[in-house]
């Protein structure tokens, strides 16, 4: 079958209409990875967000030996390859490894570790370039108002809610697409383990391509779903 | 000063390793506008943020009222019992009247007691018809007003100036002098402003500190310090005729 021929692109469609149908018709298994993908994508961004916002704060507006350096790592975060990430933390997971008394290996958890660290980096900086963005007396000015501790980090995280949802986003779309690291820590075990990712590269070489591609389209759908929000959240910005 | 509200003895600040304040005195007696003017880089806000308790002190203590800064009084309580001004309006998202109820809200004070305080505050700065309005949609003058209004309606026992009018076209300017004049001398507080313009100063404050690199070169009423300027780099900073001149007798 050559690569223009009409057998070709037929199958090609044939699965792209059976993708649809997945989907719509509701299929379980297609439907479990979709939940089990946002799952552990989600909640890896949330606890990511939980840790990552504070220590942007931290970064942000402390002066401390180091600082720079924390800074430089977090930068190097933004492209940490998610098959070393996932290395690491298979090694310090193994059952004589550091970590192995936790048994995670092969576990939605180990999955969210490995995405929290994917993650945290990307929204420590966008965190700290938030607040680094805002008018320095800023801060100063909340103070004056009376603001404890707590408050004044209330306020400041309101002035940056965009930015802080755009942090979310980007952590969130970085780790819902990754596969090395899921697959490594996870094992891609149905029912399980088995996320968006790891099933288009189990399904794509088991020949079927129809799952493949749902499989796909949901995950077009997710980042166009993040781009869209984002462009509208930055349109209707604003002082509001 | 003994009757002294706000009281600073030998304050210094230093940043990165440079002392940027000398030790300082300061006092400022309830009802008394105290102005702080020099060249650009003397270091005019730096004492007053020193002085608000928004600049870690390298040297020196803060009073208000007898109590000690970090001592008898923990910062956070310090700053509920003054309020600041900032050259940038500095203000939050939101309405005007979010902004002005702010420092209230973040005081605890329930919502009635809230509104009334804010309505007369809005009134009193004309911005009542602002209420509603979405800060990013008012204009510098407005914008001040709002900030203004927002740090009056704390009732401060110390108010913090620091070139609050510098970014306004000259008539907004004038007009807002004039009324802050007017507001000031209603109130009992202590008024410290950072000023770069001395018809400002005169309109403001009943006394005047002159700096110049980190230290205060001379102290007196506005008029004061143009007429019979001490020193010859004072009479150059107040660009004073009498440059040349003795110290007046009198």
């Amino acid at each position: 079958m050559g690569v223009g021929s009409w057998d070709y692109w037929a199958e090609i469609g044939q699965g792209f209409i059976d993708a649809v149908l997945l989907l719509v018709t509701g299929d379980p298994e297609t439907w479990g990875i979709i939940r089990q993908s946002l799952y552990i994508s989600v909640s890896a961004t949330v606890v990511s967000m939980m840790f990552g916002v504070p220590a942007g704060f931290w970064i942000a507006y402390s002066r401390f030996r180091g600082r720079g350096l924390l800074l430089a790592i977090c930068n190097t975060g933004f492209g940490l390859p998610p098959v070393v990430v996932g290395l690491v933390l298979s090694i310090l997971l193994l059952r004589h490894g550091p970590l192995g008394y936790l048994n995670l290996r092969f576990t939605p958890y180990a999955m969210m570790v490995g995405q929290f660290v994917l993650s945290l980096p990307i929204i420590v900086n966008l965190t700290v370039v938030a607040l680094q963005q805002l008018d320095p007396k800023l801060r100063l000015q909340i103070k004056a108002l009376g603001a404890s501790r707590w408050q004044t980090v209330w306020l400041l995280s309101r002035e940056i809610r965009l930015p802080l949802l755009v942090a979310y986003m980007a952590g969130f779309g970085a780790v819902v697409s990754e596969v090395g690291a899921s697959q490594m820590l996870g094992g891609n075990l149905p029912g399980s383990t088995r996320v968006l990712t790891t099933a288009i590269v189990m399904e794509t070489g088991m020949g079927h391509y129809d799952r493949a591609m749902a499989y796909g389209i949901v995950l077009l759908l997710l980042v166009a779903l993040v781009v869209g929000l984002l462009t509208w959240l930055q349109q209707s910005g604003g002082h509001k | 000063m003994s009757n002294a509200l706000l009281q600073a003895s030998a304050i210094s600040v230093r940043r990165d390793k440079r002392i940027t304040l000398q030790p300082i005195d300061f006092a400022a007696r309830a009802g008394e506008t105290v102005g702080i003017y020099g060249p650009n880089g003397a270091g005019k806000s730096t004492l007053l943020l020193a002085l608000a308790g928004l600049l870690p002190l390298a040297s020196g203590t803060i009073a208000l009222a007898g109590q000690v800064l970090g001592r008898e009084l923990a910062p956070l309580a310090y700053h509920r019992r003054i309020a600041a001004v900032f050259q940038q309006p500095l203000l939050l998202r939101g309405t005007v009247a979010h902004n002005v109820e702010l420092g209230l809200t973040l005081r605890g004070i329930g919502r009635e007691e809230r509104r009334a305080r804010v309505v007369p505050a809005l009134q009193q700065f004309s911005i009542s018809h602002l209420a509603d309005r979405s800060v990013g949609t008012l204009s510098g003058g407005e914008a001040q007003r709002t900030s203004l209004a927002r740090a009056l309606v704390l009732n401060p026992e110390v108010l913090f100036l620091d070139e609050p009018f510098a970014a306004l076209d000259q008539p907004t300017r004038r007009r807002l002098v004039q009324e802050l004049a007017g507001v000031l001398r209603t109130k009992h507080m202590a008024t410290v402003v950072v000023t770069h313009d001395l018809m400002e100063a005169s309109i403001l404050c009943d006394r005047c500190l002159i700096l110049d690199s980190g230290a205060v070169l001379q102290e007196g009423s506005p008029k004061e310090v143009v007429r019979r300027p001490q020193t010859a780099r004072v009479a150059e900073i107040v660009g004073s005729e009498y440059i040349a001149e003795a110290p007046d007798p009198l």
